[in-house]
């Protein structure tokens, strides 16, 4: 029997602590002028009571909440909602700050912002433990949608991101495609030529040393030489062969990254495949044997079911992996969203950047999220768990 | 185990071979290539011995930083109060896997300022995530009738944790710290950005910018082979502790 909850606790101090700061979020009159301070005071105005109010009602639920599982979904729904709105409340005020607020002038979150963030999402967070799986999930993904829908209405647009999203519209999906579209494909490929190749393992000694060499090549190479290293032997092809330079296969563009993408992807998933297959027992298969079954039913009716949940978690790994390395093709050529992190850095603009790293970083969750929920879906009884 | 030995010695002389000489190698290199590289490669020289020191010194404190941080924050979140916090922790943390590094040290490089602090921060938030995976799995995966048998003896609660749980999750605790340094060594390249220098250097301007697969070289292969060394010395020190304190 717990008497306080100190996470909630923790939490109302941090958001205390951060509106008293004085970079709550920051004010610049042009893309690329230095940040003027924004205190929380000043940018809520008269509804600055609002926040205290709700840092308020937190403290006292800290003390309230004990052990209630109804009061513990409803702490965590109100953190949700109270994040969807502070996001939202900031974009509102923007027009009431002391400052000319037209032209290219624009707002960035601050050390305070994010803490507030930080701080809302671990109660939202302590609060779905130990709930079941669907108010747990209404916990969690609330915020969330509230923001997604704020962000299509228009709501958010004072953000400075949102500026620059908006001057980029017409290439940005273009990259995200883009961006997917690479990442899908090499985790289709590597899928495809990896789990043989790492049941071939651990059935030969021979495929087993010689794949376990390249692997420790390809774990140990940083993956931005990989994407360099790509380059010479494809630039060697095209020289040779000029057909597959007319293909688009040079040293230059899509090829060089998917390639390096590629053998990433495939050190992980032969690794784990590997792994999961070399895992089971071998008396289990005996077993099988001793029933009559055929070495192909063996296979399709005890390894690749027990197999089944690493495999899966390995594919998961994988995705995070590769949609995250993906940010590097942009420096070869490759497009996707780590153009704007290149060209942000060029420019030295954080606006630039944080449109390439929040898309590289909300995709990235999304795609593990939604490859968690399928996973359990094929398989109700093994929970895959990372 | 002595092979072990041998072939980590014979890694680092050739480690150093690499930093040191391959500076007089290239130009035979360009010459068995017989391309026109050396006209573009001659204006620029690294001082590769000095770009490796960087890369070292820049691993080895982002590594010492993230064992710090790690296992400080593994250990709090295991004692009674802490646990408490222990699924924030645990889920900031896995979050942190889906942050693009370059992103991240982009954003660092204005509030930092340029130089080697951001290049250590992104290291740190990369090379933590292991590590704290590490001690946690590692302290409670102790077999718990070992702790039992602790018990039986008489030890207090402190003697439990330092002369059992504390050996036996040693060897679990040393894998974490294998995969942050090969991890951190790796991303240590994409400091070249913030001008930390190091190794990355001639990655970036002769791999990515321009293009001189012998320049290239220079600098992909120290860096794989520190990788390889931290990786090999790790794998030596975690079977030692598995021979040591781990169950037979």
């Amino acid at each position: 029997m717990k008497k306080v909850d100190i996470v909630l606790i923790t939490s109302c101090i941090i958001i205390m602590i951060s509106l008293s700061m004085r970079h709550f979020v920051s004010f610049k009159s042009s893309r690329i002028a230095f940040g003027e301070p924004v205190s929380a005071k000043e940018c809520f105005g008269e509804y600055y009571f609002l926040l205290l109010f709700m840092v308020l009602v937190f403290f006292v639920l800290a003390f309230v909440k004990k052990d209630s599982i109804w009061l513990k979904f409803m702490t965590g729904v109100f953190a949700s909602v109270c994040l969807a709105l502070f996001v939202l409340g900031i974009s509102l005020r923007y027009e009431y700050l002391p400052f000319d607020t037209s032209g290219s002038a624009r707002m960035t979150f601050g050390i305070g912002f994010l803490a507030v963030v930080a701080a809302l999402y671990s109660i939202m967070i302590k609060c779905s433990q130990g709930l079941r799986p669907i108010p747990a999930g209404i916990v969690n993904l609330l915020a969330w949608a509230l923001i997604a829908v704020f962000l299509v209405q228009g709501y958010l647009d004072n953000y400075s991101v949102m500026r620059e999203y908006l001057a980029l519209k017409a290439q940005f999906f273009d990259n995200l495609w883009q961006h997917v579209k690479i990442s899908m494909s090499v985790l289709v490929i590597s899928v495809i030529i990896g789990t043989p190749l790492g049941y071939l393992c651990c059935k030969h000694k021979m495929v087993d040393s010689i794949t376990l060499v390249g692997i420790s090549i390809t774990e140990t190479i940083p993956t931005l030489a990989l994407f360099a290293v790509m380059r010479v032997p494809l630039a060697y092809l095209a020289d040779k062969f000029p057909l597959l330079g007319e293909l688009g296969i040079g040293s230059f563009g899509v090829a060089p990254a998917f390639a390096a993408l590629l053998l990433y992807a495939l050190y992980l998933i032969i690794h784990n495949s590997r792994a999961a297959f070399s895992t089971i027992g071998e008396e289990l298969i005996e077993n099988a044997y001793a029933m009559g079954m055929t070495s192909w039913e063996v296979f399709l009716k005890v390894q690749v079911p027990t197999a089944m949940p690493v495999l899966l978690s390995g594919v998961r790994i994988t995705l995070v992996s590769t949609l995250v390395a993906a940010t590097l093709a942009s420096y070869i050529g490759g497009g996707g969203l780590g153009t704007y992190i290149v060209n942000g850095i060029n420019a030295l603009s954080i606006d630039m950047q944080l449109l390439g790293v929040i898309p590289i970083f909300v995709l990235t969750v999304c795609a593990d999220f939604i490859a968690k929920y399928i996973f359990n879906l094929i398989m109700p009884g093994k929970r895959v768990s990372l | 185990m002595r092979k072990k030995c041998i072939s980590l010695i014979i890694m680092t002389l050739l480690l150093l071979v690499c930093v040191f000489y391959f500076e007089d190698i290239k130009f035979n290199i360009y010459e068995i290539l017989g391309k026109s590289y050396l006209i573009e490669g001659e204006g620029r020289r690294w001082n590769l011995p000095l770009l490796a020191w960087q890369h070292f010194l820049m691993s080895f404190w982002a590594c010492l930083c993230s064992i710090v941080i790690g296992i400080l924050l593994g250990l709090f979140v295991l004692t009674r109060w802490g646990s408490e916090y222990r699924p924030v922790v645990e889920k900031f943390v896995s979050l942190t896997k889906a942050l693009p590094a370059i992103g991240i040290l982009a954003i660092f490089i204005p509030i930092f300022g340029f130089g080697i602090v951001p290049g250590i921060i992104v290291l740190v938030i990369g090379g933590t995530l292991p590590i704290i995976f590490s001690t946690i799995s590692g302290l409670e995966n102790v077999p718990s009738d070992m702790l039992e048998v602790g018990k039986g003896q008489g030890m207090t609660e402190w003697e439990i944790f330092w002369k059992v749980k504390v050996p036996m999750s040693l060897p679990v605790l040393i894998s974490g710290m294998r995969s942050a340094s090969v991890i951190i060594i790796g991303s240590a390249t994409l400091a070249a950005i913030s001008g930390a220098g190091g190794l990355g250097i001639p990655i970036f301007n002769s791999g990515i910018r321009g293009f001189d697969p012998v320049m290239l070289m220079e600098g992909a292969i120290p860096v794989t082979l520190m990788a390889l060394l931290a990786d090999k010395a790790f794998g030596i020190l975690e079977e030692y502790a598995q021979y040591r304190f781990g169950i037979v």
